[in-house]
């Protein structure tokens, strides 16, 4: 089996991922907040919520950008130069 | 709660020692609000409890050792201080056995009138089928006895009323066999529904659910079939109303602290098509004053819910039966962010008028409640006891018979309503006022 790298850039690269994650579920919370005129120390006491769609959120991302480089490469196999 | 566990073994106030369980009374008596609805709990007092001399010593016979009469006897001799001097029945099989449980101390009669035509008694105990409950009560009084009378005190209202007027014309003790008033669980939850711990109590809901068809063996070939299961004759009894709902009835009067304004409900033969006469299925409603009402189901073919009083206030529940309190604090908001989640799983981001901007469905609590109970006890036991307190002392217990007496006329009320189909309305002569002078400590020779 391989060791598998993982670069400084590319730990920095998924880290900002999962924060921009972090900040989308946050004020979609807001926006919930906003929208259903609950109260806003939701936007504390609901964190373990937010977390949780934020690793959600994140897997999602995941998934989407590992089928979109299969994609690429497949393309790039059988279509490209 | 068991109507009698006949089991008497060893210390029969169960896991609470004797002195352990009176205290409770004492610390109880010291309540204004309790002595306020129950001021016959100042009698239960550890040191009024005196065994000494025998002159103290109270002589009763007992008239029906049937089912109850038997659990009631086994009570009696077991009270130190009690003398069960004669038994009563006009059925062989009890007649025996009621002898055999005295070990022939007591004598024996086949007819009350000359178990009280033969004195030496004090007082004596019925438990007879209700029918009978009448015209022993009032020939005992009248011979100058005073009176244990199992609930519901008569079939009738008009045989309520004799009763009613022999007490009071003869200064005896009447008292009926309503133990909940003995219960220091029940004395516990009064207590707190005084001093508002759940809050404006506005409905009682009440049922005794039990699966069984309610009969007794009836030996073959034989014609007491009316005899024993008299409870399933409308001649001898109303059934489910007289003798299971009178206990919820003086619940609910007790709790509210009135008499209904009137009763409405239903009756039926729904599933035991046996030949009985009673309703196997009863619904009632009793409305008192200030927009209160007492709920009250009974059914005889499913026993899952059981029996329980529900005692519904604006900050709380208590469960009586099962000796549970409930906090009524209200349900923090669903987060807004699920909320949204619900929404999006159910496609619909609309306002809905049903619960706000998010229907989330109004499911029981879950809340396990707070345990209230106050011991293991025989309220039965204390509410013989305290027949013979209040004989020696030679006192009524106030508003005692007013709880037994409004009760059994609420309950027979109750019936006229299942059987007419209509609304019945409680009329003022039925009404003992609260500062009867029979009812608060007038001592009587």
């Amino acid at each position: 089996m391989k060791d598998i790298l993982i670069s400084a850039e590319r730990l920095t690269s998924e880290i900002r991922v999962f924060i921009g994650c972090f900040i989308a579920t946050f004020l979609l919370n807001l926006v919930a907040i906003v929208r259903y005129k609950t109260q806003f120390q939701e936007l504390i006491s609901q964190l373990p919520i937010v977390l949780f769609l934020t690793v959600v959120m994140y897997l999602a991302l995941v998934c989407l950008r590992i089928s979109r480089n299969m994609l690429s490469r497949y393309y790039a196999k059988y279509f490209g130069r | 709660m068991a109507e009698g566990n006949i089991e008497m073994k060893g210390d029969y106030f169960g896991s609470t020692s004797r002195r352990a369980f009176l205290q409770q009374f004492v610390t109880l008596s010291a309540s204004s609000t309790v002595l306020a609805v129950a001021p016959w709990v100042n009698l239960l007092r550890a040191e009024e409890l005196n065994y000494g001399s025998s002159s103290s010593t109270v002589r009763i016979g007992v008239v029906g050792v049937g089912s109850r009469g038997q659990a009631l006897l086994l009570r009696l001799l077991k009270i130190p201080y009690i003398r069960v001097v004669a038994v009563c029945d006009n059925y062989d099989i009890n007649y025996d056995r009621a002898l055999k449980i005295t070990e022939n101390g007591a004598t024996g009669y086949r007819d009350y009138r000359r178990m009280i035509d033969a004195g030496n008694l004090d007082g004596i105990v019925i438990a007879t089928p209700l029918a009978e409950h009448a015209h022993i009560t009032v020939d005992a009084l009248n011979a100058g006895l005073h009176v244990f009378c199992e609930k519901a005190m008569a079939r009738t209202l008009d045989s309520i009323q004799k009763m009613r007027v022999a007490h009071e014309q003869t200064g005896k003790i009447l008292q009926i066999g309503l133990q909940r008033l003995f219960d220091p669980s029940y004395l516990h939850a009064i207590h707190q529904i005084h001093l508002g711990e759940i809050g404006e109590v506005t409905q009682v809901r009440a049922y005794w659910h039990r699966n069984s068809d309610w009969r007794r063996p009836v030996p073959p070939g034989s014609d007491l079939e009316t005899k024993i299961n008299w409870r399933l004759y409308r001649e001898t009894s109303a059934g489910l109303v007289t003798e299971l709902a009178t206990h919820h009835i003086q619940v609910a009067n007790w709790i509210f602290g009135d008499i209904p304004t009137r009763v409405m409900g239903s009756g039926r033969i729904a599933y035991w098509q046996d030949g009985r006469e009673v309703y196997d299925h009863i619904a009632l409603i009793y409305d008192y004053p200030q927009g209160r009402q007492l709920l009250y189901d009974s059914m005889t073919n499913n026993a899952k819910y059981g029996l329980e009083a529900q005692i519904l206030g604006d900050k709380g529940t208590i469960e009586v039966e099962a000796m549970k309190g409930f906090s009524e604090a209200p349900s923090p908001p669903t987060p807004g962010i699920l909320q949204l989640i619900n929404n999006i799983r159910e496609k619909s981001f609309s306002v809905l008028p049903i619960g706000g901007a998010s229907w989330v469905p109004e499911l029981a609590s879950t809340d396990l409640g707070e345990n209230m109970s106050q011991g293991n006890y025989d309220s039965t036991l204390m509410s013989l006891e305290a027949f013979a307190m209040s004989i020696r002392r030679n006192e009524i217990i106030p508003g005692l018979f007013r709880e037994g007496y409004h009760t059994s006329v609420a309950a027979l009320l109750g019936e006229q309503a299942m059987d007419t189909g209509t609304t019945v309305r409680w009329s003022q002569e039925y009404t003992i006022p609260t500062n009867s002078v029979n009812e608060y400590g007038a001592s009587h020779s």
